[in-house]
């Protein structure tokens, strides 16, 4: 498969996903879109021989996860474009839960986002933050009290 | 999280992202280096064509105080500028690009009685920070350590004075704070100043003895060069919205770290070169911060309060996280602590040990203390205190009526260089707690790897006493992390670096 249907297949396969994550990150949807596609310009830049569809993924995680910090670092403001305009919530609840999701910190709502809706351990979110895993548990930790009150019993543990 | 989940599923990447991602093509290869100097060879015809018509046209200036030639790396001085007598023709020579040290990015002109001197700034390469970054550490200001703000100044006293601050540095823009620390015996520890003249033009400039400046992330893709006889590591992004510059290195046993972020990117690089070449030439005049207040109170290298000598100071729900400022979002207390009283604040009673007893004053128990407690480690041949600098604490203290959560993040072990050491004989030592965790495990790495944060640790034996565990150990110097957990109370991770002979 040459590159630019290579290219084509990872678009097809994880834009989703990498918006979806840079969106959780970042709280704004045109920087979530800057993000994804410096992730594809990276690999392009790249070309990394990657294993199979799981090493793909999280490769592209991680370099989109340090598209985000980058934009974080430059970026001094409140979003500018507020994520619930966008894409508002389907009820008051789930409202209310986004809410808090995006008070938190960066890098707690990265460690949220890939651990609850990425099904990540720890061990292989630290792996795409950079972070230890001790620190990504005290992240998840962290983002579990402020979110108690939405969270149900069974799915406080990791 | 089922409605965050079902909220994430409704979420599409946007079909003009996926448009755009289509067209992307691979960027271009970057040209060789040689031929990003074309126009800087091409702008030294001109000064060099433009320097032979004045002195042709018969400039006073030129003929009677010629611009002096500086070597890179030559310190100058206010006696070279007025002393100078050679023209300034070594901007560029053919070999200058050659070797990554000896390339320039120009330079500037500085204009005093009368005469005109050129300083020429290094270039800089830089790796660029899109790679693999690794979490190392962070601001861990040594226990007993006293810190307190500086005057903008004693920042630029720091710094060699104002004209440096103006000329040299080009800071004259910014909005410059900063502190420093000195360890308990008053030796300087380090100083972290921080620059702003905007939201999205703002540098951290830090020094500090003996060892590079913490930080939070360390890139792979870094690149190392010698400028100036320095070895500099430099890294930088370059975003829509502006790019980001960092340098490190050594020099006469100092580390530095100038961290800037800028909306130029030309104009950052210039301001990088500016520091390299300052501090390289100058060093900084650290006499000039002098030292801790004198009325013995310091400055909380947390919150940033003052805290009068002998009084503890506790903070409430205080949260370092990694790579972001330190912020206090509860309360902190300055009241005076005492000992004596402390077994009665939560009316619980202290640990039952009889080494703890023995050989230390009475505590209060973990759950009333604002971090986890010392973690002794025993041998034949003596003893050694640890504190913690990397833990999750809750605690609680009905006296006060405060209680919180604490994460503190500190140095990587391999970083930890001053960490309580012991040489013994034994085969085993003794890790005595005063409040017995309820897990511990232990990984090591042997002490050839100091400094190499990235070095694979390798398991070490931890065994469970009825009052303690006993820590098998490796033969030869190993730094040891020890974890502990404590189900109520959080966990906390100890430096130690042990030798067994």
């Amino acid at each position: 498969m040459d590159h630019s249907n290579r290219l084509e297949n990872l678009v097809n396969k994880h834009e989703h996903t990498l918006y979806r994550a840079a969106l959780a990150i970042l709280g704004d949807p045109q920087d979530a879109e800057d993000a994804v596609q410096e992730t594809y310009l990276r690999y392009l830049e790249k070309r990394p021989e990657l294993r199979d569809s799981d090493h793909e993924k999280a490769w592209l995680l991680k370099v989109t996860a340090n598209r985000c910090k980058s934009i974080l670092r430059t970026r001094r403001r409140h979003p500018a474009v507020e994520l619930l305009d966008v894409y508002p919530a389907p009820d008051t609840d789930c409202r209310e839960l986004m809410e808090a999701i995006l008070a938190l910190p960066a890098n707690q709502r990265a460690a949220v986002h890939l651990h609850y809706y990425e099904g990540y351990t720890s061990e292989e979110i630290g792996a795409i933050l950079g972070q230890r895993p001790g620190t990504v548990r005290s992240h998840l930790s962290r983002a579990r009290d402020a979110l108690r009150r939405y969270l149900t019993e069974g799915e406080e543990g990791e | 999280m089922k409605k965050y989940k079902e909220y994430m599923d409704s979420v599409k990447a946007p079909d003009t992202l996926h448009r755009r991602l289509r067209e992307l093509k691979a960027p271009k290869k970057k040209p060789a280096s040689w031929t990003r100097y074309g126009s800087m060879a091409a702008a030294l015809a001109l000064v060099c064509g433009l320097g032979g018509f004045l002195a042709w046209t018969g400039d006073v200036n030129s003929r009677t105080s010629p611009i002096p030639s500086y070597p890179i790396g030559h310190q100058e001085s206010a006696a070279e500028i007025t002393d100078a007598s050679q023209p300034d023709i070594a901007i560029v020579e053919p070999g200058d690009v050659t070797e990554p040290g000896e390339k320039t990015l120009g330079g500037y002109d500085v204009t005093g009685g009368g005469v005109t001197a050129h300083y020429i700034l290094p270039y800089i390469e830089y790796g660029d920070t899109y790679g693999a970054a690794e979490t190392v550490m962070d601001w861990d200001i040594p226990a007993g350590a006293v810190k307190r703000e500086l005057t903008r100044d004693e920042i630029a006293a720091l710094m060699g004075g104002e004209d440096a601050v103006d000329t040299h540095l080009d800071w004259g823009g910014y909005e410059l704070t900063g502190w420093a620390a000195w360890y308990e015996d008053g030796s300087f520890w380090g100083a972290y100043l921080y620059g702003c003249r905007g939201p999205l033009d703002h540098f951290e400039f830090a020094v500090t003895a003996g060892q590079l400046p913490p930080t939070c992330v360390a890139y792979a893709n870094s690149v190392t060069q010698e400028i100036r006889g320095l070895t500099v590591t430099a890294d930088g992004y370059d975003g829509k919205g502006g790019c980001g510059r960092r340098i490190s290195f050594m020099k006469d046993d100092y580390g530095y770290r100038f961290d800037l972020t800028a909306t130029d990117t030309e104009q950052a690089e210039l301001l990088v070169s500016r520091l390299v070449r300052r501090v390289a030439d100058k060093g900084l005049e650290l006499s000039a911060v002098g030292a801790a207040q004198a009325d013995g109170s310091y400055t909380c290298s947390v919150c940033g309060r003052t805290v009068q000598e002998g009084a503890e100071h506790v903070h409430s729900n205080t949260f370092i996280g990694v790579g972001e400022p330190c912020y206090e979002d509860g309360g902190a207390s300055t009241e005076p602590y005492d000992p004596a009283a402390s077994g009665e604040i939560c009316g619980l009673p202290l640990a039952d040990d009889p080494i703890w007893r023995e050989t230390r004053a009475p505590s209060p128990p973990a759950q009333c203390q604002s971090e986890p407690p010392t973690l002794r480690v025993l041998c034949s041949e003596g003893s050694a205190d640890g504190r913690s600098s990397n833990y999750e604490w809750t605690y609680t203290d009905t006296a006060r009526g405060e209680g919180g959560s604490v994460i503190a993040c500190g140095l990587h072990p391999l970083d930890y260089r001053d960490a309580p050491s012991l040489t013994t004989a034994d085969e085993t030592v003794r890790l005595n707690f005063l409040d017995l965790p309820d897990r511990v495990s232990v990984v090591c790495w042997p002490d050839s790897q100091w400094g190499n944060t990235s070095a694979a640790s390798q398991a070490a034996q931890a065994g469970h006493g009825e009052h303690a565990y006993d820590l098998t150990l490796n033969e030869g110097g190993w730094v040891y992390e020890i974890s502990a957990q404590w189900d109520d109370l959080g966990r906390a991770a100890y430096v130690f670096h042990l030798t067994k002979t």
